[in-house]
C-alpha cells in the first residue's frame, strides 16, 4: 500500500537548509554595507 | 541556540562594531563632529569675516535673513581653517556648503558653529536648504578659496 504522507520522524530526518532565507540575509548585509560605506566614504572625501 | 541563528547574531554584532568604530574614527580622530550649539548672552547683528591667524585660521559670522546670507561672499586662502558661526534674524534657514561636511540650521536667537578646513582652491557655493519663503531659491552665498 502506497504511503501518502511523511511521518514526523521521517520529516525531521531530512536535512533542511533555508537557502532562500540565507540568500536574502547575505544580500541584505551586502546592500547595508554598500549604502553605509558609500555615505561614509563621501563624508571622508569632503574633509579636506 | 541554532547554528544559523548564532552565525546571524555574530555577523550582526560584528558589523555593528565596525560601524561604531568607523563613526568613532570620523568623530574623534578626524574631528568631524556634529555642529555645536553655542550658548551666547547676545548674538551679533552683522555678518563679517575675521582673520584670527593670517593664512591659517579665519572666523566667519553669518547672518541669514530673508533671502540672503551676510556676508554673501568671503575669500580665504587655501589650507586655512574656517570657524563658521551661524544665526538667523527672522525665520529658520538652512546652511549647506557644497563639497564640505557643513550642514547646519540657522535658528533665530541661537548660534551654531562648525569648523571646516578648505585645502582645495575653488568656489564653494552655500545654499539655504530649509524652505523659508518665496525667495528661498535665491538665497545663496559663496566661499572663495584662493590658491596660496
Amino acid at each position: 500500500m502506497k504511503k501518502e504522507h511523511q511521518s514526523i520522524e521521517e520529516f525531521e530526518k531530512e536535512k533542511f537548509v533555508p537557502k532562500g532565507a540565507i540568500a536574502f540575509f547575505v544580500l541584505m548585509i551586502i546592500s547595508f554595507l554598500v549604502m553605509w560605506f558609500s555615505v561614509y566614504l563621501l563624508i571622508l572625501s569632503r574633509i579636506y | 541556540m541554532d547554528k544559523s541563528e548564532k552565525l546571524a547574531l555574530t555577523l550582526g554584532a560584528t558589523l555593528l562594531g565596525i560601524f561604531f568604530f568607523a563613526t568613532l574614527i570620523l568623530a574623534k580622530a578626524l574631528d568631524q563632529d556634529v555642529p555645536e550649539c553655542i550658548t551666547a548672552d547676545s548674538i551679533y547683528e552683522n555678518g563679517e569675516l575675521i582673520e584670527i591667524e593670517a593664512n591659517e585660521v579665519y572666523q566667519v559670522k553669518y547672518v541669514s535673513k530673508m533671502w540672503a546670507f551676510e556676508p554673501a561672499e568671503i575669500t580665504i586662502p587655501a589650507g586655512s581653517e574656517l570657524d563658521i558661526y551661524l544665526t538667523s534674524h527672522d525665520v529658520v534657514h538652512g546652511f549647506y556648503v557644497r563639497g564640505k561636511n557643513v550642514n547646519m540650521m540657522a535658528v533665530p536667537g541661537t548660534l551654531n558653529k562648525k569648523t571646516a578646513v578648505f585645502n582645495r582652491p575653488g568656489v564653494y557655493p552655500v545654499y539655504c536648504h530649509e524652505y523659508c519663503g518665496t525667495g528661498h531659491h535665491f538665497m545663496k552665498a559663496e566661499i572663495i578659496v584662493t590658491p596660496n
